[in-house]
């Protein structure tokens, strides 16, 4: 991170606060190598004032789809793949993240005065041509610049926005009753890509962690509520590239919710994590992700869960999986990130390999991190058993 | 490059010869110098009297390279001047050839000794071997101890010793003095000459003297007559004629 | 290469002449040092207004600006969430005073700055992060918290249009440029909307766009926004300035050619000062090249301490100058956010160069000179002298030549600036060409008219002064041209002023002018409160109120000042016309009636030459109804701003932008009070007003207009005076020189009986007279140049017509200035020349 620049000044917002946000490209440059990631951005203290994950809580849906701005940091979080219609294979996520810089929205004349900022990144893997396309933005929040709202259903920033559609979703008696949110709608366009897709949940609600409530650490509060939708049938267009090589591409495919939100997250002795989120074919998914110790080991706040096709779900412990790095892939900017892992949960007769289908998925952004489509393997016969992101954060 | 034209010790056998010899200044009717033919041979002393303005600096002038000849030849050491580029010339000169004046033209802003050896310099003499050598030309006229004066701190006389000190502590071929007394008293005039005569013949030179002084002429091997731009026999050769024996009289008034 | 010898007695020889020395050190020093100066001045206002439009505009492709209300906030939502056009920046923002000098108060959306790329800062100490979003809370740069003595967590009192404003300062930021940084004053863009009672309200938006979005945008736009081309904005005022630049650039190519001509003028006289010198070297057996190399290292000596030391010295100057010509750029043009003095290194390089070459280059020629001739003739006498005299034909065709291509250009019909410039280059230099003989002749026309008339010591100051020519002829060439300069500059000034006030005369019809504190700056603000303006109709001794507003508005000619003028109101008896207040240069019939009914526009002179509109031509103007053309009903000549003002009726303007504010009002008397008595009362009715209201009689008004203009014209009377003073030096060598050669001349003199005085009275009578010469070749000459400043390169510049007035004063001046140049030159030689010992001298060669 280059001094004297403003982003310094949210950089340190955002380092004080222990938000999620922290900027780097100040000066049009990709940041260097030793720019700010998210662990730096998510350590420190909790500012007073707000509110944090003590105790476990009920959820109630859809209104638990909305914002919660009492907490400091909240995200939507979709990731998913799809094929168009010659069967190639295509990852896409988007990210809203919303970060107050302070507990409480100021009273003032003038409708600028807020204290809700966002940032969003969405990106796209096109497998056959090995390309990864990633994108961010970042708003206040007022004067209605950028929000989120539960009912009707809305999180934008700018004109990337996910908005709840009026028709009914394919609720189905394996949905739990009031936790369906119906159909999203995904609208976003960057300089190079965009995304068009509706989701359709196919699976219903899972808490994750304790009914909800996701330990990140030994001491109380420092934890979020978290909760997912492993499965969404998902269908709209992808489009590549811009100008005269522009692709639209028609897809369908599958994603993944996760919805989380917390004012603090990493202890001082965690230096990052690996999030798994499989998806297979089996119609089981499994949820894991890895908080690693300032050694690189497994930290013991780490958790998954594991789904069933009816969403019937059992919690996965630290000490029920192994995960092991089997290949490495290094960044242009010098970052070293496991791209083959082999994951093993007996609890589940689980011996696979998860693999990057593409290994460049860095998200060269403000904050950089790896995010991308990778695909699971039976390490005998190489069979692909089934779809999944992986996010890797700390390297 | 230094060695090689630092010399100083260097002789030939015929001096000066010069032929057919015309000069004259643009637009005016009667040259300056016609039909001069003049030879001068190593070690002589050639006298050449002529009133005021019959051209005899100009014939100075003329042998040393300062002007040139539209028409003869004139010889020095068996180097043809007339047709050499200035360039070569003045390289000609400040090697072969010594030049006393009348009006001293010693460099105000040099020292008696630094006057002297600038002709060291010019000629490629580092600064110390200058400095040493011009001391001892110095000392042949009996000046050390003024070495370090400025030209007007000196006396006529002694800014003439130093002017012949000049032009002779490079040991040129030929010697050019001209009027080198006259703007001197009659002892001083005399000192002058006798020193002069002394070193030149020292040092195995040849030396043309422009003078208006027949007393001054007569400490001269030979003597030529300037006038009306012709070169005339003088009064006879006075081979023996010992300089220091010369006594000129007092000059006439000063030239100016 | 040079004899060690040879450079030990050049040093002794300037060891013996220190004058000599001295003044050849001072002439380059003081060529290079003004040269150097103005260029660093130009350069450091240049790059303040620069950075200055970057601190404020930024590197964006386009802006939408509003109308006089500014941008409603929704319409950067709308931008963002339904255009997506992304990179996109909210800006708030306006003057604000604090400690009596004005800063830009920049109201930005810090997240938006970072999509942009620019306004990146660097937070010192640990401030209280959080808290700069905080209402009321402003960040400074380094350098302007230094210079307002605030800290963080201090409080800094702002005046905003009489309004006085409290903020926190929230933290102290270093910049990576800093000087960017100094005259802004950041605020968060909510901050910044509080603070200046601009909430719902942008000023602009900027914007980088590609081609595609351009056409989107523009489509997209609603009524009375215009989508501008930042570049193009840029480039009109930049425009501007680069014609005042330009105007100073001049002065300094005045004073280098002044320098140029000393340094000419002292070296060329050092060598052939000493042509006996180089004689006895090149009979001695010296090579030409030899000579010659001698000479150039002596110069180069010079050239090297003479142009460290002009460059020290113009350094200091330019210290002083920039503040000069940053006001005058301020004055002008806008308020500059930068105003750090800035050592460009390449008026440093320039300068320098200047220096060396010069110098080299003016000694080159008397060197080659010494070197080339034969040793006889510069043993026998001044070669250079004759040559001299016998160039005259040659310079007196090849000066008047010049002169003749540069009238002939100055009269060419352009409207280039540079032209302009190249035609007074040409008039100015042959001219210098044209001095030595034109002296020459003057003097032999002298002696052979009037030869008998004088007595022989009048004839010996005549010959002596042809004689010395060679040597004293640049030098007064030099002095002819710093006086002629001052005549022009004098000239065009002085039209100014008077083209101005008579200006001022004809436009202030009123007898009481009222406005708001900033009343000039682009943004209307909210005008005076019409009930206010209704009390004041009611006061006794009012004969009529005129009501206008100034706003600024997009034109198709870029941003321009809208003057609406009211429709009086009149009381029985008055005869106040609005149109009065716009003296007419051109117009179509009938323009005055035309324009009270609404039916078309005035346009500015300066606007209108710039864009070569004539009476007739039409004006469009971008209005919520959409485009609105009118006819241009006249040409009105205006001071107000170079940018250029359009006026109509109040009531067009209402009509046009739904504006009802007053930016002003000019009051008439009935006659019934005294001038004095009726600003008594308005200024009792003002008290009452919350808002601080500006009060002005007419003759304030004209009296703070002309203390303005000779504020601004501050740095071309200090750029006349170092012309001078370079010139002086000059005149004062070269005099001093000849005169002091001259000593023996003069001992032979007082040896044949002259008296002290008679020899003194020689030696300044001479110079007197060689001033006088120069001081009347100089007339000419200034008239010439101002003639082409004021029809020329101002018209073309500024698009001012200004009515040429001549005040005697200056041309005596000049005269006088010449004179007493050449005399004071004179005093020391005359001086000397007085206890001159005669028999020394004589003795002494």
């Amino acid at each position: 991170m280059q001094p004297g620049c403003l982003a310094k000044l949210f950089l340190r917002l955002v380092v004080l606060l222990g938000v999620a946000l922290a900027v780097a490209a100040c000066d049009g440059h990709r940041p260097a190598p030793s720019s700010v990631d998210v662990t730096q951005a998510l350590g420190g203290e909790a500012e007073e004032g707000f509110e944090r994950a003590m105790t476990v809580r009920e959820f109630h849906f859809p209104a638990d789809h909305g914002p919660h701005p009492e907490f400091r940091n909240e995200w939507w979080y979709i990731t998913g793949h799809g094929r168009d219609e010659r069967d190639n294979l295509y990852g896409f996520q988007i990210t809203f993240f919303r970060i107050a810089i302070a507990p409480d929205a100021p009273r003032r004349a003038s409708a600028w005065a807020g204290n809700q900022v966002w940032m969003a990144h969405a990106a796209v893997t096109d497998v056959a041509s090995g390309l990864h396309l990633a994108a961010q933005r970042y708003s206040r929040a007022e004067p209605g610049l950028a929000g989120a709202a539960a009912a009707p259903f809305r999180v934008w920033l700018g004109d990337w926005q996910l908005t709840g559609l009026p028709e009914e979703g394919i609720t189905g008696e394996a949905a739990n009753g009031a936790a369906q949110g119906g159909l999203w709608h995904l609208s976003m366009a960057a300089e190079d890509f965009a995304l068009e897709l509706t989701f359709n949940p196919a699976k219903p609600v899972v808490l994750q962690g304790d009914r909800g409530l996701s330990q990140k650490s030994g001491s109380p509060g420092n934890a979020s509520y978290y909760y997912s939708i492993p499965r969404l049938d998902t269908g709209g267009e992808l489009t590549i590239g811009s100008g005269g090589d522009k692709r639209v591409i028609p897809v369908t495919g599958m994603s993944w919710l996760d919805r989380e939100w917390g004012t603090s997250a990493l202890g001082a002795d965690q230096s990052g994590w690996d999030w798994f989120s499989l998806q297979l074919d089996s119609g089981r998914d499994l949820m894991f992700y890895r908080l690693r110790d300032t050694e690189g080991g497994m930290h013991g706040s780490s958790l998954g869960t594991w789904i069933e096709a009816d969403g019937s779900s059992t919690v996965i412990s630290p000490d029920d999986i192994r995960l092991t790095p089997l290949q490495w892939w290094r960044s242009p900017g010098g970052r070293r990130y496991p791209v083959s892992w082999s994951l093993n949960y007996p609890g589940a007769g689980a011996d696979w390999i998860v693999r990057a289908l593409l290994p460049d998925q860095e998200m060269n952004l403000a904050v950089i991190y790896w995010e991308g489509l990778v695909e699971v393997l039976e390490p005998e016969s190489g069979r692909r058993l089934g779809l999944g992101y992986l996010e890797m954060t700390g390297y | 490059m230094k060695s090689h034209s630092c010399e100083t010790g260097r002789r030939a056998p015929l001096l000066l010869d010069i032929r057919n010899l015309a000069f004259g200044y643009d637009g005016a009717d009667t040259p300056v110098l016609a039909d001069i033919d003049l030879s001068l041979a190593q070690g002589e002393v050639l006298a050449l009297l002529g009133n005021s303005g019959c051209g005899k600096s100009t014939l100075l002038n003329l042998i040393s390279g300062i002007e040139v000849a539209r028409k003869g030849s004139v010889l020095i050491d068996g180097v043809e001047m007339i047709g050499l580029d200035d360039r070569s010339r003045t390289l000609k000169r400040r090697r072969d050839i010594g030049f006393i004046y009348q009006f001293f033209n010693l460099i105000p802003t040099l020292t008696a000794l630094e006057n002297i050896a600038l002709v060291l310099e010019l000629n490629g003499c580092s600064g110390a071997e200058s400095t040493v050598l011009a001391m001892d030309a110095l000392a042949s006229v009996e000046l050390q101890s003024r070495a370090g004066q400025y030209p007007d701190q000196l006396s006529g006389g002694e800014q003439q010793r130093v002017a012949i000190a000049r032009a002779l502590v490079h040991s040129p071929s030929l010697v050019l003095a001209d009027e080198p007394t006259g703007n001197l008293d009659g002892r001083s005039g005399r000192r002058v000459m006798a020193l002069l005569h002394e070193l030149v013949a020292a040092r195995g030179a040849g030396m043309i003297l422009v003078t208006h002084s027949r007393d001054v002429a007569a400490g001269a091997h030979r003597i030529l007559r300037l006038q009306d731009g012709h070169l005339r026999a003088g009064q006879g050769h006075l081979p023996e004629a010992h300089p220091s024996e010369a006594h000129p009289s007092e000059d006439g008034p000063a030239a100016w | 290469m040079v004899s060690a010898l040879l450079l030990r007695s050049s040093a002794r020889f300037y060891g013996r002449h220190r004058w000599q020395g001295l003044l050849s050190l001072a002439g380059i020093m003081l060529g290079v040092a003004v040269v150097i100066a103005v260029d660093l001045a130009n350069e450091s206002a240049r790059r303040a207004f620069d950075l200055s439009l970057e601190a404020v505009a930024g590197r964006t492709t386009h802006r939408i600006s509003g109308g006089p209300d500014g941008i409603p906030e929704s319409v950067f939502i709308d931008l963002r969430a339904k255009l997506g056009l992304y990179r996109s920046a909210p800006v708030v923002t306006d003057y604000v005073r604090v400690s009596g000098r004005s800063y830009t108060l920049l109201g930005i959306d810090p997240l938006s700055e970072l999509v942009l790329g620019r306004h990146s800062l660097g937070i010192e100490g640990d401030g209280d992060l959080p808290g700069l979003l905080d209402a009321d809370t402003v960040l400074l740069a380094a350098g302007l918290a230094a210079t307002l003595e605030v800290g963080e967590g201090g409080e800094l009192l702002m005046d905003h249009r009489g309004r006085s404003l409290r903020a926190r300062v929230g933290a102290v930021f270093s910049h990576g440029d800093e000087a960017l940084a100094e005259g802004l004053i950041l605020a968060d863009i909510a901050v910044a909307q509080e603070l200046l009672e601009r909430a719902g309200t942008l000023d602009r938006i900027d914007l980088v766009l590609d081609d595609n979005q351009v056409g989107t945008l523009a489509e997209w736009l609603p009524a009375g926004l215009n989508l501008v081309e930042s570049e193009s904005r840029d480039q009109s005022l930049r425009r501007m300035t680069d014609n005042f630049h330009l105007n100073l650039t001049a002065m300094s190519l005045l004073a280098l050619l002044v320098g140029g001509l000393l340094i000419h003028n002292t070296m060329t006289f050092s060598v052939l000062q000493r042509r006996q010198v180089w004689g006895a070297c090149r009979a001695l057996g010296a090579t030409g090249r030899e000579i010659l190399a001698l000479i150039l290292a002596e110069a180069l000596v010079f050239a090297l301490a003479g142009t460290l030391l002009g460059l020290l010295l113009g350094i200091v100057l330019a210290q002083g100058l920039v503040g000069l010509v940053l006001g005058t750029v301020d004055d002008l043009y806008f308020v500059l956010a930068v105003r750090e003095f800035y050592l460009a290194p390449r008026s440093l390089l320039e300068g320098a160069g200047l220096g060396l070459g010069i110098t080299l280059l003016s000694v080159l020629v008397p060197a080659l000179e010494a070197a080339k001739t034969p040793p006889a003739s510069v043993l026998r006498r001044s070669h250079m002298e004759l040559r001299a005299r016998a160039m005259v034909p040659a310079a007196l065709l090849a000066g008047a030549v010049m002169m003749a291509v540069g009238w002939w250009l100055a009269a060419l019909d352009s409207d280039s600036v540079v032209m302009g410039f190249v035609a007074l280059a040409l008039l100015v230099i042959g001219f210098c060409v044209l001095v030595p003989p034109v002296v020459a002749l003057l003097v032999r026309g002298t002696l052979v008219v009037a030869g008998t008339l004088f007595g022989p010591l009048v004839r010996m100051m005549l010959r002596g002064i042809e004689a010395g020519l060679s040597r004293t002829g640049l030098a007064l060439a030099a002095l002819s041209v710093a006086v002629a300069a001052t005549v022009g500059m004098g000239i065009m000034v002085a039209s100014f002023r008077t083209t101005l006030d008579t200006w001022l005369v004809q436009s202030l019809s009123g007898d009481i002018y009222i406005s708001l504190p900033g009343y000039t700056s682009e943004r209307p603000g909210a005008g005076l409160s019409p009930e206010w303006v209704q009390s004041l109709a009611q006061l006794p001794g009012i004969a009529a109120i005129e009501r206008h507003r100034l706003v600024r508005a997009e034109t198709a000619f870029g941003p321009v000042q809208v003057l609406a003028v009211a429709g009086v109101e009149r009381r029985p008896g008055t005869l106040a016309a609005a149109a009065a207040r716009l003296p007419l240069k051109a117009a179509l019939p009938g323009a005055g009636e035309r324009l009270r009914a609404g039916e078309g526009v005035l346009v500015s002179e300066p606007l209108a030459f710039q864009r070569g509109i004539e009476p007739g031509a039409e004006v469009t103007f971008d209005v919520e109804q959409g485009a609105v053309t009118l006819p241009v009903l006249g040409i009105f000549s205006d001071f107000r701003s170079p940018r250029g003002v359009i006026a109509m009726d109040r009531g067009l303007y209402r009509q046009l932008w739904k504006d009802d504010g007053i930016s002003g009002l000019a009051l008439y008397g009935d006659g019934a009070l005294s001038r004095a008595e009726l600003l008594d009362a308005v200024r009792k009715m003002a008290a009452l007003q919350p808002r601080d209201i500006q009060i002005y009689s007419s003759a304030g008004i004209r009296e703070r207009s002309m203390a303005l203009f000779d504020r601004t014209f501050a740095v071309t009377a200090v750029l006349r005076l170092l012309t001078v003073l370079v010139a002086f030096i000059g005149i004062l060598g070269a005099l001093m020189l000849v005169q002091l050669e001259r000593m023996r001349e003069l001992a032979v003199l007082r040896a044949t009986g002259m008296t002290a005085r008679q020899v003194t009275a020689l030696v300044l009578g001479q110079t007197a007279l060689m001033g006088l010469m120069a001081g009347l070749l100089a007339l000419p000459l200034g008239l010439l140049m101002a003639d082409v400043l004021i029809h020329v390169i101002n018209l073309r510049a500024f698009g001012w017509t200004l009515t040429a007035a001549i005040p005697y004063r200056v041309l005596l001046e000049a005269l006088a200035l010449a004179l007493g140049a050449a005399l004071l030159a004179g005093v020391y030689p005359a001086w000397r020349a007085g206890r001159v010992a005669p028999a020394r001298l004589l003795r002494e060669e």
